[in-house]
Parts: structure tokens; C-alpha cells; sequence
């Protein structure tokens, strides 16, 4: 699944889902093709349109009509460095690259 | 002495040698200090556990360290079970109780939580604590209903009784008709044989599972607790307008996206994720990755198998998953349902950690350790050990004897039906095999010797819980330190590892003062007692949990500082009750594995973590505890 790069340089990141995201989603992954420059919210824009039933639960529609993680979910990527749900800022998302959404509950 | 609120004041102490019984009263002091559960219990380990020399430093050696294991097994350990003040309340998660002694696995301080109704009886029929020492002179039922007195009754009949089969026979012998059943902790086989590392099993399945409490109910020859209070024992609240306000937004907030995972897909959600992370410990932690993960991933089993959740009392989250794989044909009785109560650590245990990808296969296994009375966490790890140790030529040609007896297969990583098998041998001491693992894997390991002890997954004895330290270094350091040994619970210092807060690839001088924190936080969690599931469903715990405190026991001026100030005082405690049992610097490491070889695979393939920095961050830690340079804590502190 794929969707359209707003401009400059694009790539595909893979979103991987894990738990919950997962099953409500009903995939394990989705593939986006974005601007290289894309902030983290506006890959889970696109992660919202691609897969519409995480909005309410793992994804939430904030006040400013961005998309965020909801409560209960963290950030990460490669499966190296978590992220700050708040990061705005753009990342320099390379070919290959992966933004993991999953519990920020690691208890076991 | 003013009125009290939230307690009974009390402790009911059995002997079991003599038979006799008392009530020895708890001082105010001690209650408000150390709070309940765990805090409250250590200070109980003290006052009833003290060693025999009371002697700082010098009481363990490598000569005498297997006398002292064994002496876990003497009548003089106590067995204590300790509820706390929110006990009997309606607050969601607070029917849970600790279960304290010294440890015969690790030698040093055994403080594990169970749940559910045995909680509320505990607290109606023997006040804050019961305390058995000694050792009947026969395998013994002990019964104590709402009399409050405690009766010792032959239970030779129930000797070799799976644990549930045993829950079953003393409720159904104990059934006067009554609409409240008594309520039964009880050990399986594998306490009978003092397995290093059995349970007690309580209300249909739960366990007090890590350090081998069953072996010293065992060891004291007590097949089974019943218990059943009167309920207009329950001690009254001081505020109980307030509190049943409180409870109720509790289990409201109880319900929200903070425990989503748990009570949607339970810990076992947590396989893909440490796969992918590069953290789930596979093949006896040779691997971080599994590449059979997947198929036994919680997102799987939810989709595949025939799941339902499980509550304990007075629970609203029901992180519990119990997954069913088909019937066994019990004979005259018929069919009957073959399942298992599924969370993260026994799948990991029985399942990555042995090299076992099929999901009925690890199933089984859980099933049948539930049954035994074994940790599932101990039983894979000491398993992985001797899988390797095979595979290496250092344990000769070991046979797992099958059913029948008959000599059985050899020890390969992912032969799901030897592992079973050999569950088996060990939960009945069954052959040298299971009788050497039967002694957990440091005993083990020290015996066969030929380097096995650097792959010997385990600190202070207590096998190695699922996350690997190399690629979660904050928690390496919590699972290097915590009094108890390699457990996760005692410490929640995985939090600072899975978010923002720390490159957890990497060490830092902030590591220490974290893991101090962290084990703060699961000490007042664990005195409370909260289940930890629960923890981010406070808007504020600490204010939370002061407020909650003062409406239980009415002490007005007790808040939120005063409630830090006593989690750091049981971490002391612990520490303190350590050190009076030879406790040395030296014991606060990781094996040879963690600390000698990176990681081989997954993401972080390549990272190690070296003993100059486990040691920074461990003089760190030790700082940030107030501590000496060698971790000692000053033994004054018991006093206090």
C-alpha cells in the first residue's frame, strides 16, 4: 500500500504493528512512500489513511486535526531508538527504513 | 495506642513442630514503615528469620554456601504469607498477598506476590501475617477457619496430587455446605521432592513462583493451607466514603488505553515486540531473536487458539490468557479440557528460550509446570542450560526418560516433548538428570563445572527472566542488583529502557540513580500491594497511593514523601536481610554469557556489555542508594 510523496526526494518506510495495532489493523505492516524530510506526524497521517480502524485506538485525532499515538503506544525506529510521541521535527527517513508502533507497556 | 484502620495489628505464627499457635502483635510503627506485602514481610523475615550468627560479612563462603542453601530447607525458615492494608477493600488489583522466606535456590531473601481470594481470607483469618516454622512430623494439611484457630490434620491421601488436583481435594474434604469456600495455597509434586525452585500455587492456578518457596513448604511437610475467614473480621477504613470514590475511578481509569495490551492480548503480546527489539533471550540466550517468534507471538495465539481472559479477585484488567490446545482422556472421568494460563515469561521460558516454536508444545509445557508446582521461569532456564551443556559433551549421553519410564531421547534445543518430559523428571526428581536440575542451574552448573557455569543463565542463583541485559542495559543493571536475584519485577528499570529516556544500547553514570528509582516504585507497588499492570493508570502514583493510604488508615499526616521514604527503607531492609546472610559484592554481577560475548543476532548483533561497565553503573547504583562503595548498607536500619 502506498501513498503519494508530497515532494522532494521520496521513500518507503515500513510501519511494522505489533499487539494491538496489529490486530486491529488487521496486517502486520504497511509500506508508505513519503518525503524523506517527513515528520513522524505526518507518516501516522498516512499510516491513519492506510489503515483507518487505528484511529481511536492506537492513532487519535488531536484537537489541531493531527494524528498522534495514542495512550498506551510508543515509537521506534529500526528497533533501536524509541521516539518521543511529541517529535514534530522532520527525520531524515532513509530508503529501508522502519517507524515500529507498539505498546510503551514492556511488562511481563 | 490509637484505633487501627486498615490492619488487624496482628500476625498468627504456627509452629508446625509443636503444633502450637499465637498471636504476636505488629507495632504500629512497623506497619506504617514498611507499609504491607513485601515491605511489611521482610521486616517479618527479620524478626522471624534471623540467621543463626548474626554475624555481617563473614557467613558465606564457596565452602559452606550449599549448607546454607540447605539450611533453607531446615524447620527454622519461616514461611510467611502478608497481606496489606488495602486488602479487603474494593480497590481494583488489591486482593494480592507477598509470600516471604529464604530463598533455598538463592540463599537470600524469596519475596514473591500471588492473588486472588486466599488474599481476603488470609487477612480475616489470621490478621496481617501468617507465619509457619517448624516441621510436622507428618505430611500435614493446615486448616484455619473463622475461629482463627489453626488446625493441623494428616495429609498423607493428598501426597503426589498435581496442584490442582490437590486445590480440588481440600476444598471438596473442607465443603460444609457453606457459600464460601475455604481458600487453598498448596505445592504439587515438585515441593515434595524440595525442587529448588518450586511453587505455591493458590486459587485455581496462580503462583508464588520465582526462589522456591514450595520447597521450603515442602521441606516443612505441608501439603496445603486453608483458609476462611470471617468477614466481620475485616478491619474497618477510616475514610470508606472517600475510598469507595476513589475505587471507583480506579477500576473507571483501570479500563483505559494504560492497560489496553493487558487486558486485550495479556503479556504474551510481548514476543514480537522483544523479537524485534533484539530482546527476547533464545537458546539458552545464545540468540536475541527467535525465528520461530512469530508463530508464537501473542497476536498469533490470539487469532489462532481459543483464548479467554482470567481475572483475580477484585481484578478489572484480567491480563491472564488462557489458551486452550485440545483434551486428555482422564480415564473414567472422560475428556478434559487441556489449557494453560499463558503470560510472557513462561511462553519465553518454555518456548524461545528452549528453541520450542510449537505453540501446543509450549502450552503443554506451562500446563504441566502449573500442575507440578514449578517455576516456569527457573524450569526453562536451568533446561536451556542443560540443552547446552549437552550439545557441548559436557553432560555425558543424558536420557530424558519418557511416560513409562523407559529410557527416553537426548537433548536437542526445540524438542518440545523432551522438555515436557523432562519438566517431568524434575518436578519428581526423577533420574541423576532430573535430580541435577531439580537443584537449579548455578547448583547444577558448579557441579558439572567445565565453563558451564559462564553459560549458566542466573544471578544469585534466580534464573534469568525474558529480556536480554546486552540490549537493555538500565535493566541489566536492576537484574544485577535486586536483593531477589535476575528477576524484572523487583525492578522496573525495563521502563527507562523502552522509551526515549536512554539509549538502552548504551551506559551512562544516569543508569544508577534510575534503577534506584525504578526498584522504589516496584517496592511500594509491591507493599501496597498494586499490581503493576496497573501503574500508569495513576495520575500521580505516589500522591495517589499516600491519599488512598490515609483513607484505609486514617493517618492523616502520611503523604506522598513519607510513602518514598519507605519504599527506600524495604529496599534497605531487603538489602540488610541479605548481607545478615553472607551477602557480598561479588553477587551482585551477570553470568559469564552476558558479560563475555555480544550478541550474535538481531538488531543490536554485536553489542556486548563488559564488567567495567557493569561495575560503573553498579558504583552508581550503589551511590545513588546511599550505600558504601561495596554496597553494604548500614544494619542499623533495621531497627528503624
Amino acid at each position: 500500500m502506498k501513498s503519494a510523496a508530497p515532494n522532494g526526494v521520496s521513500v518507503v518506510v515500513t510501519v511494522e504493528l505489533f499487539g494491538l495495532a496489529r490486530v486491529r489493523a488487521g496486517v502486520s505492516s504497511v509500506c508508505l512512500t513519503v518525503d524523506a524530510q517527513t515528520p513522524v506526524t505526518e507518516l501516522l497521517g498516512a499510516l491513519a489513511q492506510e489503515c483507518p480502524d487505528l484511529v481511536g485506538s492506537a492513532l487519535c485525532l488531536s484537537d489541531r486535526g493531527t494524528i498522534s499515538v495514542a495512550d498506551g503506544y510508543a515509537l521506534n525506529r529500526n528497533g533501536l531508538a524509541f521516539l518521543s510521541p511529541e517529535i514534530e521535527a522532520p527525520l531524515d527517513w532513509a530508503p529501508g527504513d522502519s517507524l515500529l508502533l507498539l505498546s510503551n507497556q514492556a511488562g511481563g | 495506642m490509637s484505633a487501627l484502620y486498615g490492619y488487624r495489628g496482628f500476625a498468627t505464627v504456627v509452629d508446625l513442630t509443636t503444633g502450637e499457635y499465637r498471636r504476636d502483635p505488629i507495632p504500629q510503627q512497623a506497619l506504617r514503615s514498611t507499609i504491607g506485602g513485601i515491605g511489611l514481610g521482610t521486616w517479618l523475615l527479620h524478626r522471624y528469620g534471623s540467621p543463626p550468627v548474626d554475624h555481617d560479612g563473614d557467613l558465606l563462603s564457596d565452602d559452606n554456601r550449599k549448607q546454607l542453601l540447605d539450611a533453607a530447607l531446615e524447620p527454622a525458615n519461616p514461611l510467611i504469607f502478608v497481606t496489606s492494608p488495602l486488602v479487603g477493600t474494593r480497590l481494583t488489583t488489591s486482593s494480592k498477598f507477598a509470600v516471604m522466606t529464604r530463598s533455598p535456590l538463592t540463599g537470600f531473601i524469596a519475596d514473591g506476590l500471588s492473588s486472588s481470594h486466599l488474599a481476603v481470607e488470609l487477612k480475616r483469618a489470621c490478621g496481617d501475617a501468617l507465619v509457619i516454622t517448624g516441621r510436622s512430623q507428618y505430611a500435614a494439611l493446615l486448616h484455619i477457619d473463622a475461629d482463627g484457630v489453626p488446625r493441623i490434620t494428616p495429609a498423607a491421601h493428598l501426597m503426589g496430587l498435581s496442584t490442582m488436583d490437590t486445590e480440588s481435594a481440600v476444598k471438596q474434604e473442607l465443603d460444609d455446605g457453606s457459600r464460601r469456600p475455604v481458600r487453598v495455597a498448596c505445592i504439587g509434586p515438585a515441593g515434595e521432592n524440595l525442587v529448588r525452585f518450586a511453587s505455591i500455587a493458590n486459587d485455581g492456578g496462580r503462583q508464588a513462583g520465582r526462589c522456591g518457596p514450595g520447597a521450603v513448604m515442602g521441606s516443612k511437610h505441608l501439603k496445603a493451607i486453608a483458609v476462611r475467614g470471617n468477614p466481620e473480621s475485616d478491619p474497618p477504613i477510616a475514610d470508606p466514603m472517600a475510598l469507595r470514590a476513589y475505587a471507583r475511578d480506579l477500576s473507571r481509569r483501570s479500563l483505559g488505553a494504560a492497560t489496553a495490551k493487558y487486558r486485550e492480548l495479556g503479556t504474551i503480546a510481548n514476543v514480537s515486540v522483544f523479537n524485534r527489539l533484539g530482546t527476547l533471550p533464545t537458546r539458552n540466550f545464545q540468540q536475541s531473536t527467535f525465528e520461530g517468534a512469530e508463530a508464537v507471538s501473542g497476536e498469533a495465539l490470539h487469532q489462532t487458539r481459543a483464548t479467554r481472559s482470567a481475572h483475580c479477585a477484585n481484578c478489572t484488567i484480567g491480563c491472564e490468557k488462557i489458551v486452550t490446545v485440545g483434551t486428555k482422556d482422564t480415564g473414567a472421568n472422560g475428556a478434559r479440557e487441556v489449557s494453560a494460563r499463558l503470560e510472557y515469561e513462561s511462553l519465553f521460558a518454555l518456548g524461545p528460550l528452549v528453541g520450542v516454536g510449537d505453540p501446543d508444545a509450549v502450552i503443554r509445557a506451562v500446563r504441566r509446570c502449573d500442575e507440578l508446582g514449578l517455576d516456569t521461569i527457573s524450569a526453562g532456564g536451568v533446561i536451556a542450560w542443560a540443552i547446552e551443556t549437552a550439545e557441548r559433551g559436557l553432560l555425558g549421553n543424558p536420557q530424558v526418560a519418557d511416560d513409562d519410564g523407559s529410557a527416553g531421547r537426548s537433548l536437542n534445543f526445540g524438542d518440545g516433548a523432551a522438555v515436557i518430559d523432562l519438566l517431568d523428571d524434575i518436578g519428581h526428581r526423577r533420574g541423576p538428570l532430573g535430580n541435577l536440575l531439580a537443584e537449579g542451574s548455578r547448583l547444577a552448573a558448579e557441579r558439572v563445572a567445565g565453563g558451564s557455569e559462564s553459560w549458566a543463565m542466573q544471578v544469585k542463583g534466580l534464573e534469568m527472566p525474558g529480556y536480554e541485559p546486552r540490549s537493555l542495559k538500565t535493566l541489566a543493571l536492576g537484574l544485577a542488583t535486586t536483593p531477589r536475584g535476575a528477576c524484572h519485577n523487583r525492578t522496573s528499570a525495563y521502563d527507562a529502557d523502552f522509551s526515549p529516556e536512554v539509549d538502552r544500547l548504551a551506559v551512562d553514570d544516569q543508569r544508577g540513580k534510575i534503577a534506584a528509582d525504578s526498584e522504589d516504585f516496584a517496592a511500594a507497588l509491591d507493599s501496597l500491594i498494586w499490581c503493576k499492570f496497573l501503574r500508569r493508570a495513576f495520575s500521580d502514583f505516589w500522591e495517589d497511593s499516600a491519599a488512598v493510604y490515609r483513607m484505609v488508615t486514617g493517618w492523616e499526616d502520611f503523604d506522598a514523601d513519607e510513602l518514598r521514604r519507605a519504599a527506600a527503607h524495604i529496599a534497605d531492609l531487603k538489602k540488610a536481610y541479605n548481607q545478615r546472610w553472607g551477602w557480598r559484592r561479588s553477587d551482585d554481577t551477570l553470568p559469564g554469557r552476558t558479560l563475555n560475548e555480544p550478541l550474535a543476532d538481531g538488531v543490536a548483533a554485536g553489542v556486548g556489555l563488559t564488567s567495567a561497565e557493569l561495575d560503573a553503573m553498579i558504583a552508581d547504583y550503589y551511590r545513588a542508594r546511599g550505600w558504601s562503595a561495596e554496597g553494604r548498607v548500614d544494619l542499623a536500619v533495621i531497627a528503624l
